[in-house]
């Protein structure tokens, strides 16, 4: 089955925000009130009722042509993704198309996919929350494109989102780069093509990762791969150990009684031998 | 027949101690290996089903810190005598720890030398209890405020805290079997979990140091 992916281009990106309004009518969830700190950017960060935002990383030095760096950030849809692997109820699945989904109902609240993810995107509240590539509507809705789309790309007025087969997305980010590379943006790069087994959101940046905040190079972390393909297999051999010490200790003690009932025995016998 | 003659061995308090804390601790495994490891997710149903697990895990995880606090706090003085008598290793002890207390007897040859109030064995396992507990505890805490700590720690903490629980879980299967199972050792579970006492006979032979501890004090308080 070929893999859905987001397509994201932050060199046309306007920061006008439809797609948080649509995602958040949507996935129906309650608006939080903020207050202005200085950044366009609101909400300041994902929460259990913000599963999208759109990032800014201002630049408005004096004497310079102001500068606004925009990124979608939201689950990446990893194709290795650590939230996965670590949660130990299988609320947090991965299709065979390479969407991230969540069951709510199975979350147990423990909030190992945070600390996991090299994001720290899955945001918990009562249940978890995060992006699920509006899986209502790309898998319930009809096959007409108004409800088989996710609803942030059906609402981006810029033409700045795209969604569908991930390798014609891979091959339309490459070709945009190399334009924006043309066009005097050397650092142009597309996030996401290979890293965590490639990601499910690609975003044509105009610079380094770094200057949006992201990772340049994010990894499964090693300490999740001991925890979970180390440690978990060998859990109940553990304890079969422990079992079979005592066993061996219990098959021990039984010897050692019968052993001192003999000697018991025969110096009794002897014992008797000596009074005749 | 004559009664046997008994000895105080575990005070009042060190019981009940022992048993709110056994509870806590087969809560906190029990609950704990369902949220680790799928093999164990069945234990989940003890506590209504996992997310019943998980929630609970946390709040007996701050009984387990807060009601040995409490012990400790209102009972120092046992406390320090039982720090004091676990903190004395001698050579015996050592002796004792190569052989396996002749537990292993034949596969491990050797007369076990005499032992005090606990044998090197019990000794070893009240500092693994301690140190474990207080690594369980740490990252446990981390794990609960995980948003206030940077990522990277509640990862590792993750990994210390099941490796940790996974030993002392193992650990106390075989503290079980050699207080409750044992045919030779047996005795000490009606001991700790019932009225305190202990034959003078298994003490004198089990324990010789601190029987002999006993009989000078019996002796003094005599005269």
């Amino acid at each position: 089955m070929s893999r859905l992916a987001y397509y994201y281009d932050s060199s046309k990106c306007m920061g006008c925000r439809g797609c948080q309004a649509a995602c958040k009518e949507w996935n129906e969830e309650e608006v939080e009130n903020t207050h202005f700190e200085g950044s366009y950017q609101n909400p300041p960060q994902l929460s259990p009722d913000t599963r999208m935002i759109i990032k800014f990383y201002e630049n408005f030095e004096k004497d310079t042509v102001p500068q606004l760096n925009m990124l979608k950030y939201q689950c990446f849809h990893c194709g290795d993704p650590a939230c996965v692997k670590v949660c130990p109820s299988g609320c947090l699945q991965r299709t065979e198309d390479g969407v991230v989904i969540m069951d709510k109902d199975k979350c147990i609240a423990c909030g190992y996919c945070h600390s996991a993810c090299p994001f720290t995107i899955p945001s918990i509240g009562k249940t978890v929350n995060k992006c699920d590539m509006c899986f209502s509507r790309i898998r319930e809705g009809s096959e007409s494109e108004k409800t088989s789309t996710p609803a942030c790309v059906k609402a981006c007025l810029a033409d700045a989102l795209s969604f569908g087969n991930r390798d014609e997305l891979v091959q339309k980010g490459k070709e945009r780069v190399t334009w924006l590379k043309t066009r005097g943006y050397e650092n142009a790069n597309l996030y996401g093509e290979s890293i965590l087994g490639g990601l499910g959101v690609l975003s044509v940046l105009k610079d380094k990762p770094t200057k949006y905040g992201l990772p340049e190079e994010p990894s499964m972390p090693l300490e999740i791969t001991a925890w979970k393909d180390i440690l978990n297999p060998i859990a109940p051999l553990a304890f079969v150990g422990a079992i079979g010490l005592s066993a061996v200790q219990h098959l021990c003690a039984l010897k050692q009684i019968k052993d001192e009932k003999k000697k018991d025995d025969t110096d009794k016998d002897d014992a008797d031998k000596g009074e005749k | 027949m004559m009664k046997e003659k008994m000895i105080l061995k575990h005070e009042k308090s060190t019981r009940i101690f022992h048993w709110v804390n056994l509870v806590i601790f087969l809560a906190l495994l029990f609950s704990g290996l369902a949220i680790f490891n799928p093999n164990f997710r069945f234990f989940a149903f003890l506590f209504g089903d996992l997310r019943g697990a998980a929630e609970l895990h946390k709040y007996f995880g701050i009984a387990y810190l807060v009601v040995p606090f409490i012990y400790i706090v209102t009972h120092f003085k046992l406390f320090k005598k039982f720090i004091a008598r676990i903190a004395d290793f001698d050579e015996d002890d050592h002796k004792w720890l190569k052989i396996s207390g002749g537990y292993m007897a034949p596969l491990i040859k050797g007369e076990p030398p005499e032992q005090g109030k606990f044998n090197a064995g019990q000794k070893s396992l009240g500092w693994i209890i301690i140190v474990v507990s207080c690594i369980l505890g740490i990252t446990g805490l981390i794990m609960m405020f995980y948003t206030q700590v940077p990522p990277v720690l509640v990862r590792y903490s993750y990994l210390i805290h099941a490796a940790s629980g996974l030993f002392i879980g193992c650990g106390i299967l075989v503290h079980f079997y050699l207080a409750a199972i044992h045919p030779k050792s047996s005795k000490e579970c009606k001991t700790m979990m019932g009225n305190g006492y202990i034959e003078a006979e298994f003490a004198k032979h089990h324990n010789a140091k601190w029987y002999r501890e006993v009989a000078k004090e019996d002796k003094s308080s005599e005269k």
